[in-house]
């Protein structure tokens, strides 16, 4: 999968939580979900929940932790997806 | 130092679904979760824990002046069981204890956490977002005499609203929360 298509999924997946939507019209690596997009905390456990279902793969706490901006979570899953 | 959270409970019920498989796991330890589950109003008590959780987690980052990170789990809160309005509990993250109060009502729960159990703080609860900043220079310009329009606000490296007087950074420890209908700030006063 390429990097492209993983950040292209992605913004599918944060879409019904983004309060700020003028953040998505620039959606790259360095968008920060809470701040850019203002998706509530609450929420941002839906959406590690939804990248585990749509890439197949297991987000353990440590790698949840770090998962902030967009670039945090295409890392995860690259590192998650190699360990299949 | 201080931090609290407000959680718009209408808003929550319809913004989560806390039901959703592998949901707690990922936020509440096995404990928190048997609690949550045998408690007559289980929504209630997870919003309760995770208010308690994100005020615990400011009052960590404020105390300590770390990066934002996002390990809710980390966060052990432990409730006393209390008949009073304000219900008092800790939260105990990585050997470090934090001193939690909170009030619940039937359309919000507000949280407040300290890391000293003692601390004297002044809060308000708001149903208007927009004042909140507002709100906050005032009392705390009343508090300690200041003039109201020479206090600022200004976001630090790690986006936490810090207070500023004539562009001088002011030590004092505050929080500021909204959700929903729902805004409130906490003070720290001595």
């Amino acid at each position: 999968m390429t990097e492209k298509e993983i950040i292209e999924r992605l913004k599918k997946i944060v879409n019904p939580y983004v309060q700020r939507k003028e953040g998505l019209e620039n959606f790259n690596k360095e968008t920060d979900f809470l701040n850019d997009l203002q998706i509530n905390s609450a929420n941002l456990v839906d959406v590690v929940l939804d990248v585990e279902d749509e890439f197949d793969i297991e987000i353990d706490n440590d790698s949840m932790d770090g998962m902030l901006t967009v670039g945090d979570a295409k890392e995860i899953i690259e590192t998650k997806l190699k360990e299949k | 130092m201080i931090g609290n959270d407000i959680v718009d409970l209408k808003l929550s019920a319809t913004e989560s679904n806390i039901y959703r498989p592998r949901l707690q796991e990922k936020i509440f330890s096995e404990e928190e979760r048997v609690i949550i589950r045998t408690s007559e109003n289980p929504e209630t008590q997870l919003w309760l824990f995770w208010a308690m959780k994100e005020a615990a987690y400011k009052a960590h980052q404020r105390r300590f002046n770390l990066p934002r990170r996002f390990n809710p789990k980390d966060f052990k809160c432990r409730c006393e069981i209390s008949e009073k309005s304000e219900l008092s509990g800790t939260v105990h993250i990585q050997g470090f204890e934090y001193f939690s109060s909170s009030k619940i009502s039937a359309e919000y729960i507000h949280c407040i956490a300290s890391a000293s159990a003692s601390a004297e703080r002044i809060y308000e609860i708001f149903s208007i977002k927009e004042k909140l900043k507002k709100e906050l220079i005032s009392a705390f310009s009343e508090r300690y005499n200041f003039t109201s329009g020479a206090v600022q606000l200004l976001k630090n490296n790690y986006r936490i609203p810090q207070l500023y007087c004539d562009g001088e950074y002011l030590k004092h420890s505050f929080s500021l929360s909204h959700h929903g209908r729902f805004s409130a700030y906490v003070l720290a006063v001595n």
